[in-house]
């Protein structure tokens, strides 16, 4: 086993063990405690360019099966393990996790005290992190010159749009690092999807004459996207049926005026009590964002709370007072995760069918 | 209104139960009376601990419906807990609610069909029906034609057994028509009704238990799951288990999530309850084979291991309070009882036999698992792996067994080894390894035992690890790996040939220490004060010394044959004590059922083997002011002595045997030496099965008679004097004297109502207050709460799960199916005393 070094910007160093690909890496650090689906996690457009650190010790014990595939490619900058599975047992395929990172050019490394890291990040905060063979001046300073990347839904988004044909509705899904878990919960329904790039055009969604949009997931700071998004939802919204999932959801909130804030750590897991407000009814769901509704703010918007963490009490969805739009922090999709989030969807896409061959009055203005 | 509930106690231990009942009793208790409810509690368990406690209305009686009903109209019960009581509360519950109907107090938690569902598997398979969940497929026969209609519809393999069997169970595994007739005449036979039942085999289906919790108004959610490493066809006591789920992928975990919360729903669970999946690795396909609506070992080893407040929040749901209405202790963060526990650590339960020590005494068993329960105890290794966690949970359980000696494993013809790999014994995992060894191939092995290959890769590495140590004596890198995953310095001592000192020498020199992390469920996420540790060997410490003055309190492990129930009695009293007079006190065990794991009653909790190493490294943070120890951890007592620590032993008498070879009767006089003065306690009889204390024998002329020998200790300690005779023939001195048995003193004490268990303690520690003198001096005046007792045992269906005749076993050895119970008649035994 080679020797290398996880190194953060505050200057800590872990020692561990190489797996993956043998590359030198760079990137945010970020922790999930989920127990299971790594490598639902590990495809994950959400973690375009981080470093994912898992706090349950052992991963890739089932494999790589690709109907897990969240992502066709995997895109996060490297995998923290205290033990990395050095097989599969999966029945279905018989591809490691350790040489699916090597396939993708992904750096891991093993060995690492991994409840001591979270503990520390817990405290310190997302930071900037990267694996090195030598923790010497050279790299922290290299660490200390990263720029991290402001791009990540330009690049995590599809460049073109594709079709995702089915029999039923007309759903227009804009991918800002969309995951698979949406196009397999929207199939349920059997939609029939069109994908669009994250800079589409309002033109480009009124000429496809949607029941629906669904503004995906994805990674990054939701404040550098630009205003050209925001100004479709706050178009469509009266008309069109909408759903954002985490980006998406946050977009949604600031095209209606709303507040983020940084959490000082990302919180990633699935097991948050979330309480949906109308119906005092518990779910719990995958979970994986850096920014929160501030509360305060939605007082001067239209926008009123449906969903709420109870363990940090932040606002996990925010529902349209007068419009068929709504959104939650979390993932429906299930994947991974518990599947009695994927009722959102089922929420959706009855709004969907209900207004389903309405007025088109309001699209010819356009 | 203020609730009058009546606790149905766990009873005797028994094949199928030791303490966990106890140990979730005692902690509702601690969660009922927050809610100020007056609790009332029945139990029959002479080493039942939460009777004890001040806070309730204890009740010793036999368990039957007839004393449940005299209790429920004497004392005006309005709610009967039986979640905590095991399968003996939940039939005293269902026949409580058939003999009073509507007029019953209501069981809190489960409703009708809950409760009838756990004993009658049709009732659970109608509600499966018609969630549209798979149950297993299976058929009556009242003769051979309609066995084999019955299988054309559901296929072989198949599974025979006879309905209301007369004798023990029976199962039949059946592959094919040739064998078909044979099974079916066989279990005709055995019927007391002549009629079969054929179920579907699910022989080879991986098991998986999923803990979960519901409030009143149908909030869910999962605790915990646990994998059998074993498939289906060996008991899930015997075999070895897993916590969190290590070979499923998260889309089958997710569904068997979603299952569990609908059958929560249907049977308007409102607490706890554990579903039992059978799951076809072949095709993730999965049955539904049992619900599982109160604690047993299971819910013990999800509690033990997500360090979740399972028993406080389960109290609560079973009032009627919604999880967002539930207050924990400030320790916990606000809403803990929501957060879904997630664990950074891997624990696995081992089973513990009792076949070495049967064969000892030339009783033949039959080794081989099955579907019966085999084992008498458990202990759980916690660790960062789970190759670390098998190490742990594997010296812990076996660190004295003869059937774990590794020579054992080299002499094994290739012919033995494959029939063990068959058919599993108790020391499986070492065949296991030994097949690895010998070169058979991980794939071979899962298709030979149904085990996931997930489990051959992790004790391959274990395997190459115990190899690579041997073949490299004091080499660093391989120290570190050992470590690492768990090995403890005893076996590197072992495959080293060096003595365990210079090992642990060395292992120092180099900077290789224990680091000891919190159960914390939330894997890290948030900061909560913690109290439950386990070791590993890694960056980060976790722990500090709790205080100087601290007592350390180390458990017994495992049941095995022998007192396991009354030690775990004896020992958590004696932690409790110490907890109540102010001392830090802490605890170090590793048997998941046991009473030192109630949270309440240390400061800090180690979940530990209790080899020498794994102490010594608890010493080395904690430096206790005390240290307590049973008596029968010989070793560990010697080494520390010759490390001059100081150690305060809780002397371990052997058995008392309970069927003595001759028909004979012994009179048994117990005493409490202060460190000065002995002073008599009782005087029991003695015979065949039975033992019988009687306040009323010990007249003042009689007490004045006793002899009262001299000791050279000058420590307190309960011990007792064994005579054939009264009066006694010759002349009594401390060598006569004998230490009390834990069994005794968990008997005396529940009959006299003074717990000299505690009282010793005060003594030990020298905090014994005037009033505790006092009653020490004037005891013979003191009157007992129960005037008499009598312990029995009943004897534990050795046939079917060992293949033994009772007869042959001197249950007094086993201690398992005791019972007490009050005397009201005066006694004939008064006259046999003194005459």
């Amino acid at each position: 086993m080679t020797q290398r070094y996880l190194i953060l910007q505050d200057q800590s160093v872990y020692p561990g063990e190489a797996f993956g690909a043998p590359a030198t890496t760079f990137g945010e650090i970020v922790f999930n405690t989920a127990m299971s689906g790594y490598q639902e996690i590990i495809t994950n457009p959400i973690y375009h360019n981080q470093i994912l650190m898992f706090t349950t010790p052992t991963i890739g014990a089932a494999g790589i099966n690709h109907q897990a595939d969240e992502a066709i490619v995997p895109t996060i900058k490297g995998v923290v393990t205290r033990e990395i599975a050095d097989v599969s047992t999966n029945r279905l395929q018989r591809m490691s996790l350790d040489a699916f990172l090597k396939r993708h050019n992904i750096p891991g490394i093993a060995r690492i005290d991994t409840r001591a890291l979270a503990r520390h990040l817990r405290q310190t905060g997302t930071q900037k992190a990267s694996i090195v063979d030598v923790p010497d001046d050279h790299a922290f300073d290299q660490l200390k010159a990263m720029v991290l990347p402001t791009n990540q839904v330009a690049q995590a988004s599809t460049p073109k749009a594709y079709a995702n044909p089915g029999r039923g509705a007309n759903v227009i899904i804009i991918d800002l690092g969309l995951k698979n878990g949406i196009l397999r919960n929207l199939r349920d329904y059997d939609a029939n999807i069109t994908v669009l790039p994250h800079d589409t055009t309002l033109e480009q969604v009124v000429n496809l004459d949607p029941d629906g949009i669904v503004l995906s997931s994805g990674p990054g700071d939701p404040h550098i996207l630009n205003e050209q998004l925001l100004r479709l939802i706050r178009t469509v919204q009266s008309e069109i049926p909408l759903l954002g999932i985490g980006l998406g959801y946050e977009l949604f909130a600031l095209a209606n005026g709303a507040e983020l804030e940084e959490l000082t750590f990302e919180r990633h897991g699935m097991n948050h009590p979330i309480r949906e407000q109308i119906t005092g009814n518990i779910i719990f769901a995958n979970q994986g964002n850096g920014y929160v509704i501030n509360r305060a703010s939605l007082k001067e918007t239209a926008l009123m709370v449906t969903h709420v963490d109870l363990m940090d009490h932040s606002v996990q969805g925010v529902r349209h007072r007068d419009y068929p739009a709504f959104g939650v922090q979390f993932f429906p999709d299930a994947a991974p995760g518990p599947i009695e989030a994927t009722d959102i969807f089922a929420e959706y896409m009855e709004i969907v069918s209900a207004r389903r061959g309405g007025s088109r009055q309001w699209l010819n203005e356009y | 209104m203020v609730e009058r509930i009546l606790m149905i106690g766990g009873s005797a231990n028994d094949f199928d139960h030791e303490t966990e009942s106890d140990l979730a009793s005692y902690q509702m208790v601690s969660s009922l009376r927050q809610n100020e409810a007056e609790i009332f509690m029945v139990d029959d368990n002479p080493y039942a601990f939460t009777i004890e406690r001040t806070d309730i209305t204890p009740i010793l009686c036999a368990l039957t419906l007839d004393n449940l009903l005299e209790i429920i109209e004497q004392h005006q019960i309005t709610a009967v807990v039986t979640t905590a009581g095991g399968v003996v509360a939940m039939n005293l519950s269902r026949q409580i609610q058939r003999a009073l109907g509507t007029a019953a107090p209501k069981i809190l938690g489960l409703s009708k069909d809950a409760l009838d569902a756990t004993q009658d598997t049709t009732i659970l398979r109608n509600h499966l029906n018609r969630l549209g969940e798979k149950t297993v497929a299976a058929r009556l026969a009242n003769n051979v034609s309609e066995a084999f209609e019955a299988v054309r519809e559901i296929n072989f393999p198949v599974v025979v057994r006879p309905i209301a069997p007369n004798g023990g169970l029976l199962r039949f595994n059946v592959n094919d028509v040739d064998r078909l007739e044979e099974a079916v005449e066989k279990s005709l036979e055995r019927s007391q009704i002549h009629q079969v039942n054929i179920d579907q085999s699910i022989r080879g289906h991986h098991e998986i238990t999923i803990v979960a919790l519901r409030d009143r108004v149908g909030n869910t959610l999962i605790v915990g799951g646990i994998e059998d490493m074993d498939p289906v066809g060996i008991h899930t006591a015997d075999s070895i288990a897993f916590t969190p789920i290590q070979s499923l992928s998260d889309p089958i975990i997710q569904k068997l999530r979603q299952t569990t919360i609908k059958i929560l729903h249907e049977f308007q669970i409102m607490g706890m309850a554990q579903v039992r999946f059978a799951v076809n690795p072949e095709t993730d396909e999965y049955v539904v084979t049992r619900l599982t609506p109160y604690f047993d070992r299971q819910s013990s080893l999800i509690m033990v291991a997500t360090g979740y407040p399972l028993v406080p929040v389960v109290t609560n749901l079973i009032l009627g309070k919604t999880f967002e209405q539930i207050h924990l202790p400030a320790k916990f963060s606000s809403n803990a009882a929501l957060l879904e526990p997630v664990m950074d650590h891997v624990v696995t339960r081992f089973p513990v036999f009792s076949f070495g020590e049967f064969e000892a005494n030339w009783i033949v068993t039959d080794h081989r698992l099955n579907t019966v329960q085999k084992s008498v105890g458990a202990t759980i290794g916690v660790g960062r792996s789970v190759e670390e966690a098998i190490e742990k949970a594997l010296r812990a359980a076996h660190f004295n067994s003869r059937d774990f000696s590794p020579t054992i494993m080299n002499s094994l013809t290739e012919d033995d080894l494959i029939e063990r790999i068959i058919h599993p014994r108790n020391n499986r995992i070492l065949v296991l390894m030994e097949a690895l060894r010998r070169g058979y191939t991980v794939d071979e092995l899962a298709e030979m035992t149904k085990i996931a290959p997930f489990y051959f890769y992790k004790l391959k590495r274990i395997m190459e690890l115990e190899d690579s140590v041997a073949k490299n004596p004091w080499d660093e890198t391989i120290l570190r790996d050992a470590k690492y995953y768990g090995l403890s310095d005893g076996l590197l001592a072992r495959l080293w040939n060096e003595p365990y000192e210079k090992v642990r020498r060395f292992r120092w020199d180099h900077n290789v220490l224990p680091t000891y992390k919190a159960f914390d469920p939330s894997a890290g996420e948030f900061d909560e004060e913690n109290s439950h540790y386990y070791s590993t060997f890694e960056s980060e410490n976790e722990t500090t010394q709790l205080d100087a003055e601290s007592a350390l309190v180390v458990g017994t492990g495992a049941f095995r044959l022998g007192d396991g129930a009354a030690a775990s009695y004896t020992m958590a009293s004696v932690a409790s004590e110490l907890r109540r007079l102010g001392i830090p006190t802490i605890v170090v065990n590793n048997n998941p059922h046991g009473l030192l794991f109630i949270p309440q009653i240390a400061d800090k909790h180690y979940y530990e083997p209790l080899e020498l190493s794994d102490v010594m490294n608890i010493l080395e943070i904690e430096h206790p002011k005390y240290i307590f120890i049973p008596g029968n951890r010989i070793k560990l007592i010697q080494k520390l002595r010759e490390m001059n620590i100081p150690v305060y032993v809780i002397a371990k008498e052997k058995y008392l045997p309970s069927t003595l070879y001759e028909t004979q009767e012994k009179i048994v006089i117990d005493y409490f030496w202060d460190g000065q003065k002995a002073y008599p306690l009782a005087m029991a009889k003695q015979d065949n099965d039975e033992m019988v204390i009687d306040q009323r024998a010990m007249t003042p002329s009689l007490y004045a008679a006793l002899p009262r020998p001299k000791l050279s200790v000058t420590r307190a300690g309960l011990y007792q004097l064994m005579v054939d005779h009264w009066p006694i023939e010759g002349e009594v001195t401390a060598e006569d004297l004998r230490p009390m048995p834990f069994t005794h003193m968990a008997f005396l004490v529940k009959i006299t109502g003074v717990s000299w268990v505690r009282m010793m303690i005060r003594y030990m520690t020298g905090r014994q207050s005037e009033t505790d003198t006092n009653l020490v001096e004037h005891w013979v005046d003191y009157q007992w709460t129960t005037e008499a007792g009598r312990l029995a045992y009943t004897h534990p269906d050795f046939m079917t799960h060992l293949n033994v005749h009772e007869h042959q076993i001197d249950n007094g050895r086993l201690a398992m199916g005791a019972h007490v119970e009050p005397l009201d008649q005066e006694p004939d035994s008064v006259e046999k005393y003194t005459s």
